[in-house]
């Protein structure tokens, strides 16, 4: 499967502060996943977002994105930043003609009206006009009227409301979905990524801390209580639970008697990661990045 | 290899895009900042119709009544009518307004390049949503210098040939002093790169510094120090004043001879006796003129093209730039070539 993204010692420091909002991140993410990019506040998922969409140049290291260099396929690629910009003076119906103006070869104006309609916005109106969540519905239809194959969302639905949210995060995904196209997408709503996503990649430090499939993730943890020796595991977390301990680790390998075993759900193993920094990371191979100079990676064109 | 033809379908898989491009541009870049900028290039195109327009008038119906002061007494007449009344509606007052306006005008084109045009889009992140669409930082500095550019030089030449012609005609009608000769000597070509460097020091600031009200205070001081300089008011440039313009004025005595204006002022019994019918009176084109246009001219380019040159640097730092490859060009990503051809 060739990559959407691929990012190796990826380095992002703001001015001369000592630490880096992403330091050494590495991962590979292969195209047609619909993938979460969680992580705590400030862990670096906007940076990484905005080096991918050409926004932001990275201290050091690389990025691929769509096989070449970010910002070199910004037709290909949509992103939809935190703070969704739009033109305030501009219409609804004006802002999606820029939409048509500005990607003259990919603008798909049907399906980014039938966007904003859904919403029931007048396409007279302008955008100074509108509320929060009515702007996020023309950021969305800007962003997926182009086409994209690949889709950088930044908090996309974060001042939605709760219906607009599924129906628009079910455009979203039955759109990704029928043209195979590869979202990367931050958010803070874990059970609204645990429905819509297939892939997980958690920062936390600046680099990646889980990444794969989530099923391959959830799957890789036990939560596991009761008493007994876990020496050979990797324990992420443990705490005291009655007389024994809950603990949430990557098996390697057979446990001991005397364990209650349950595959943990997205939100446990997320938020086992997101209470201890410590633990080491784990990267599924498809997720692990294809080191060096060595052919590894076959480069696949994304289909055209 | 990328199908660009307007009316082919895009590529398989991809709903047909009924697009509707009405100007030609690239990325629909030009559409895009008419539709932003449609409220200043009104202004701009309110401030050439007066500019021109007032000095057609003053060229045409309102220099009626100097021109006839003038040919009754002479240089005294038009001096007379330029004390007479109200002094700012007089002839001589007004025919230097457009070109304080044309000063008054390089400074705002700096506050608009680093306010509207170009910081407060870096301010309020809209940039962000254009470099996102298919359009590369570049690609939209690119356009966001060069409409500008051309509807200021337009304007500013419009109104800078407008102006020699109304001095060519007129210019006997004002007052001698350093009216007409600073007029004389700052009118020109540089007065159009004085208005493009302005523009190219408003986007400079606003790439630099990103926030609308500390980019607009800097562009639009800096323009001003760039036009105190050229009107030599700086204390350093004490010495460096406009020359004499050299000038041609002489009586008409009722033979048609041309001789030295005998210095009647108003009297008319005077003229009758000296028989004094007419005068004429003109500058003469100063050899100094051109070569200091044309050293301000260089000079006002240089400083433009610097800073359009430090702008597209600064903005290097937003994009991803040309990534040096790590490692040989991987299976030609189709991006990319397509992405350079358009370009």
């Amino acid at each position: 499967m060739s990559a959407a993204i691929e990012a190796i010692s990826l380095t992002k420091r703001y001015g001369r502060r000592a630490t880096a909002a992403l330091g050494d991140c590495s991962f590979r993410l292969p195209a047609g996943r619909i993938s979460a990019l969680v992580g705590p506040n400030g862990a670096g998922k906007s940076t990484l977002l905005a080096i991918a969409a050409g926004l932001r140049r990275p201290t050091s290291g690389r990025l691929t994105v769509l096989g070449g260099a970010p910002g070199e396929a910004r037709a290909k690629v949509a992103y939809l930043s935190q703070d969704k910009p739009l033109y305030p003076q501009l219409t609804v119906a004006a802002t999606l003609r820029l939409g048509a103006e500005l990607n003259p070869d990919r603008w798909d104006a049907a399906y980014a009206a039938d966007i904003v309609e859904q919403g029931s916005l007048d396409p007279k109106a302008k955008i100074r006009s509108l509320s929060g969540g009515q702007r996020t519905r023309v950021a969305l239809a800007l962003a997926l009227g182009k086409r994209p194959e690949l889709m950088l969302l930044d908090e996309p639905m974060a001042d939605l409301d709760p219906l607009a949210r599924h129906e628009l995060m079910g455009t979203l995904m039955g759109d990704a979905a029928e043209h195979g196209t590869t979202v990367l997408m931050s958010s803070h709503i874990v059970s609204e990524l645990a429905d819509a996503c297939d892939h997980l990649l958690l920062v936390g430090g600046g680099r990646i801390r889980l990444g794969g499939g989530i099923d391959d993730l959830t799957g890789a943890h036990s939560l596991v209580t009761g008493r007994g020796d876990l020496a050979g595991h990797t324990v992420v977390e443990s705490r005291p639970s009655g007389r024994g301990v809950t603990a949430l680790i990557r098996r390697e390998g057979r446990l001991g008697e005397g364990w209650q075993v349950q595959e943990p759900s997205l939100e446990e193993l997320l938020l086992a990661y997101l209470r201890s920094p410590g633990a080491p990371a784990l990267l599924t191979p498809s997720t692990a990045p294809a080191t060096g100079s060595g052919p590894a990676t076959h480069r696949a064109e994304v289909s055209a | 290899m990328s199908a660009t033809a307007t009316t082919t379908p895009p590529a398989p898989g991809k709903a047909p895009a009924p697009v509707r491009r009405t100007l030609p541009g690239p990325d629909g870049l030009v559409w895009t900042m008419l539709r932003l900028h449609r409220k200043a290039l009104w202004v701009w195109t309110g401030y050439v119709a007066v500019s021109a327009g007032l000095l057609l008038w003053l060229w045409g119906p309102r220099s009626s009544a100097v021109q006839k002061a003038f040919d009754t007494f002479g240089y005294a007449g038009a001096q007379d009518n330029a004390w007479r009344g109200s002094f700012t509606f007089t002839f001589n007052y007004l025919f230097y307004a457009p070109l304080s306006w044309t000063r008054i005008a390089a400074v705002a084109l700096a506050v608009f390049a680093a306010g509207p045009l170009i910081g407060r889009e870096l301010e309020s992140g809209t940039a962000k949503l254009v470099w996102t669409q298919s359009v590369s930082p570049a690609r939209w500095l690119a356009a966001k210098l060069a409409l500008p550019a051309l509807c200021v030089t337009v304007g500013t030449t419009l109104v800078v040939v407008v102006y020699r012609l109304v001095w060519d005609g007129r210019n006997h009608l004002l007052i001698a002093g350093i009216g007409p000769r600073d007029f004389a000597f700052s009118v020109g070509p540089a007065t159009v790169v004085n208005a493009l460097a302005g523009l190219a020091l408003g986007a400079l600031a606003a790439l630099l510094v990103r926030r609308v009200l500390p980019a607009v205070t800097l562009a639009g001081a800096a323009t001003f120090l760039v036009g105190a300089a050229r009107g030599n008011s700086w204390p350093f440039q004490g010495s460096y004043q406009q020359p004499e313009l050299p000038v041609h004025s002489r009586a008409i005595t009722s033979a048609g001879a041309e001789v030295r204006d005998p210095g009647c002022e108003l009297n008319r019994r005077c003229l009758e006796h000296h028989d004094i019918t007419g005068f004429t009176r003109h500058y003469l084109p100063s050899p100094d003129y051109w070569p200091r246009q044309l050293a301000e001219t260089g000079i006002l380019l240089a400083l433009t093209a610097l800073a359009v040159a430090a702008s597209f640097l600064v903005l290097r730092r937003y994009g991803p730039g040309r990534v040096r490859p790590t490692r040989p060009a991987p299976s030609a990503p189709e991006g990319r070539t397509s992405k350079e051809a358009a370009a």
